[in-house]
C-alpha cells in the first residue's frame, strides 16, 4: 500500500470513532480495511467513506450468501467465538486481523470503495436477515451503484429500498428464484451430471469436511437434497 | 394534430363536411410526413456485433449523427460463472474465469489465482510470478492490439486492423508457447504456473515486440493524424474524472479522464512493485484520449528477463497534450517501454473484483 493512504487498522479505527455502535465489527484480515456495520447505518457508513475517506472510486457491490459452516475444527470454533467479540471493543489488531465470517446464516452485503487520491481502499459491509433482506440503495452516495444493486436484487434477492430502477438488468423477465442464493440449485447438474467430477480425487480421512450445506456436485448430480 | 376548423362553418352540409373531412386527414398526414424526419431516431445496434465476444446492445436514440441517448441492454452473454464456481474445485475454475474477457483469457486468471493463493495461505516462487507478469503483459499487449485495430474500423479504417490482428496473433503465438493455449490458457496453479518458458522465448518475445512497436507506429500514423479520426474523436464521448470514478471506471479509460490511478503500482501484486514504469494519463477525457492513455502504457522490466515482457523503444510519439505529460510521474527517459492495453487485469483488480469467499480447503464459497 501506498505511504500516502491509510493503513487498514487507521481505517477501522476511524470507523469505530465516527460511527460508534453502528460499526459491529471490524477486521483487517489479508491486509484489508474491511467494516460491518448495522443495516440501517449502511448509507452514512458509505457515505462516511466518500466524505471523509476520501474515497472517490466505487469499485463494486455485491452480496454474500452465507449459511451454517460445520467445516471448521472445534479449536477454530473457539477461536472464532473469541474474536466476535461486542461491538465497540477496540482492543487492537489481534482480533481484527482475524479472518471472520458471520455468525449464522445471513445475506451479508459488501461494498468497496477506494481512493485514487490517498490510495486506500475499505471494505463496507452489512448483514442482513435472510427472510427480509433490504437495505437502503446507494445510488444517491455513488450513483455507480445503480446496476451493482440490481444485479444484487436479482441475483440474491436482496431488496433495495429507493433504487430509482429496480429492473433486472441480466435475468429474463420470466425467470424464477434468485440464482445466487445457495439454496438455489443448479439446473444443468440436475440434467447431466458433470463430467469433471471424475478429476476431483478423494480428500484425505484427516482432511477438514467440506461443507454439507454448500452445493456439491454429486449432491446436486443425483438432485438429492442435502 | 392540427385540428381545421370544422365548427367554424356552423350550418355546412354532409357533402361539405366529407369534403372536409377528407381535407383534414390529407392534412394530417402530411404533417405526419414533415414529423418523421425532425424527432430523434431509435437506432438498435446489436446483439450479433461481429467483433466481440461478449454480446451488448445499445438502443441509441440518434439526433443526425448526434448520440443523445443510450440504454444498454447486457447479459446476453452472462456465463454464471460465481454459480458455477461453487461445484468445482480451484483448479477447475481458472478455466472459467479466463473466459470472463476472452481478448486477455490470462490477465483474468491472475486475480482469481491470487485470491485463492492469498486464502490457503500460499505464495507462488519467484519465478512463476516473473512468468506470471510476462504473460499478463503479453496479454495486455495482445488485447490492446485488437482495440487499436478495431478502434479505427469503428470509423470505417479497415487498414490498421490488419496491421494489429497480424502482430497480435504475434502475441497469442508466445502465449501459446508457453501455455499452449491462444485465449484461455489455464496455466495457472494455486501456487505456481503450470510449466517453466520454453527455450528461446526470450528472444522471440523481444523480437516480437520490436515488431509490436513498430506496427503502433504505423498506426499511429495511419489513425491519430487522420482528420477524419479526429474529428470523430476529438470531444465525443467525454467522461469527467469525478464521473467516471464514481461509476468505476477503471484502467485506460479513467486514466484518459486524467487519473492516475494504476492498480499495478497503486496495489502491487505479482512483480510490478520491482518493475519500473509509467503511468500514462490524459485529462482530456475524450474518445480521443482513451487509445493514447491505453497505448502510452508504462513500461515493465524483469531483472532476469530484461523485456522480455515489454517492447524496448520509447513511445516517441503519441498524441499527447501538454497536460498529459504534467501527468506522469516517474517519466524515464531510457529503458525499456511498452504499449500495451490494460482493462483487462485492472478492471478485474478495481473494477469487476474477483473476490472469493472460501471455508473449505477444496471449493470457494463465494467467487
Amino acid at each position: 500500500m501506498s505511504p500516502l493512504g491509510l493503513a487498514p487498522d487507521q481505517i477501522t479505527r476511524a470507523y469505530r470513532e465516527a460511527m460508534g455502535d453502528q460499526v459491529v465489527s471490524t477486521s483487517t484480515a489479508f491486509g484489508q480495511a474491511g467494516v460491518t456495520v448495522r443495516p440501517d447505518a449502511w448509507v452514512d457508513a458509505v457515505t462516511f467513506a466518500r466524505d471523509s475517506l476520501a474515497c472517490d472510486f466505487f469499485a463494486w457491490l455485491s452480496a454474500v450468501d452465507w449459511v451454517p459452516s460445520s467445516d471448521q475444527k472445534p479449536d477454530q470454533k473457539g477461536d472464532q467465538k473469541g474474536a466476535a467479540k461486542p461491538s465497540g471493543d477496540d482492543s487492537g489488531d489481534d482480533d481484527e486481523s482475524a479472518y471472520r465470517e458471520p455468525d449464522g446464516e445471513c445475506l451479508q452485503v459488501v461494498c468497496r470503495v477506494s481512493s485514487t487520491s490517498e490510495n486506500h481502499a475499505v471494505a463496507i459491509k452489512a448483514e442482513l436477515d435472510k427472510a427480509d433482506a433490504r437495505i437502503d440503495t446507494l445510488v444517491g452516495v455513488y450513483g455507480g451503484a445503480n446496476w451493482h444493486e440490481r444485479e444484487a436484487m436479482e441475483m440474491f434477492g436482496l431488496e433495495v429500498v429507493g433504487h430509482p430502477e429496480p429492473e433486472r438488468i441480466y435475468l429474463p423477465d420470466e425467470f424464477e428464484g434468485h440464482p445466487l442464493r445457495k439454496s438455489f440449485k443448479l439446473a444443468s447438474r440436475e440434467v447431466k451430471p458433470w463430467p469433471g467430477d471424475v478429476d476431483v480425487e478423494d480428500m484425505p480421512d484427516d482432511a477438514p469436511v467440506i461443507d454439507p450445506n454448500a452445493p456439491k456436485p454429486d449432491a446436486v448430480n443425483t438432485g438429492g437434497a442435502s | 394534430m392540427t385540428r381545421t376548423t370544422p365548427g367554424s362553418t356552423p350550418a355546412s352540409s354532409p357533402a361539405t363536411r366529407a369534403a372536409q373531412a377528407r381535407a383534414s386527414a390529407h392534412l394530417a398526414d402530411a404533417q405526419v410526413a414533415v414529423e418523421i424526419e425532425t424527432p430523434e431516431m431509435t437506432l438498435n445496434i446489436g446483439p450479433q456485433h461481429p467483433s466481440t465476444h461478449g454480446v451488448f446492445r445499445i438502443v441509441a436514440d440518434l439526433d443526425g449523427e448526434r448520440l443523445v441517448n443510450a440504454r444498454p441492454v447486457l447479459g446476453y452473454m452472462h456465463r454464471g460463472y460465481e454459480k458455477l464456481s461453487e461445484v468445482r474445485t480451484y483448479q477447475q475454475i481458472t478455466t472459467l474465469v479466463n473466459r470472463i474477457d476472452w481478448l486477455s483469457g490470462y490477465c483474468n486468471e491472475i486475480p482469481f489465482i491470487l485470491g485463492v493463493e492469498r486464502l490457503l495461505g500460499l505464495e507462488a516462487p519467484p519465478r512463476a510470478q516473473y512468468i506470471r507478469t510476462i504473460l499478463s503483459e503479453l496479454a495486455r499487449i495482445s488485447t490492446f492490439l485488437v482495440f487499436l485495430g478495431s478502434y479505427g474500423i469503428e470509423l470505417g479504417a479497415l487498414t490498421p486492423f490488419f496491421h494489429t490482428i497480424r502482430d497480435r496473433e504475434k502475441v497469442l503465438d508466445l502465449i501459446e508457447s508457453v501455455t499452449g493455449g491462444r485465449f484461455h490458457p489455464n496455466f495457472n496453479r494455486a501456487g505456481g504456473v503450470k510449466d517453466d518458458l520454453p527455450a528461446g522465448f526470450v528472444d522471440e518475445t523481444r523480437k516480437t515486440m520490436d515488431q509490436v512497436d513498430k506496427i503502433c507506429d504505423d498506426v499511429e500514423t495511419l489513425l491519430f493524424g487522420n482528420d477524419i479520426f479526429r474529428e470523430r474523436t476529438l470531444g465525443i464521448g467525454l467522461i469527467p474524472l469525478a464521473k467516471g470514478l464514481e461509476y468505476g471506471v477503471s484502467g485506460a479509460n479513467i486514466r484518459a479522464s486524467g487519473s492516475t490511478a494504476d492498480v499495478r503500482r497503486d496495489e502491487p501484486y505479482l512483480v510490478y512493485d520491482e518493475l519500473d514504469f509509467d503511468v500514462v494519463s490524459d485529462d482530456r477525457g475524450d474518445s480521443y484520449a482513451v487509445p493514447g492513455a491505453a497505448c502510452r502504457r508504462p513500461a515493465s522490466r524483469s531483472p532476469w528477463c530484461a523485456r522480455a515482457s515489454t517492447s524496448c523503444r520509447p513511445a516517441r510519439s503519441w498524441p499527447r497534450s501538454p497536460a498529459s505529460s504534467r501527468c506522469r510521474p516517474a517519466r524515464r527517459t531510457s529503458g525499456p517501454r511498452t504499449r500495451s492495453a490494460s482493462w483487462a487485469t485492472t478492471s478485474c483488480r478495481e473494477g469487476a473484483g474477483s473476490p472469493t469467499a472460501s471455508r473449505s480447503a477444496l471449493r470457494p464459497f463465494r467467487t
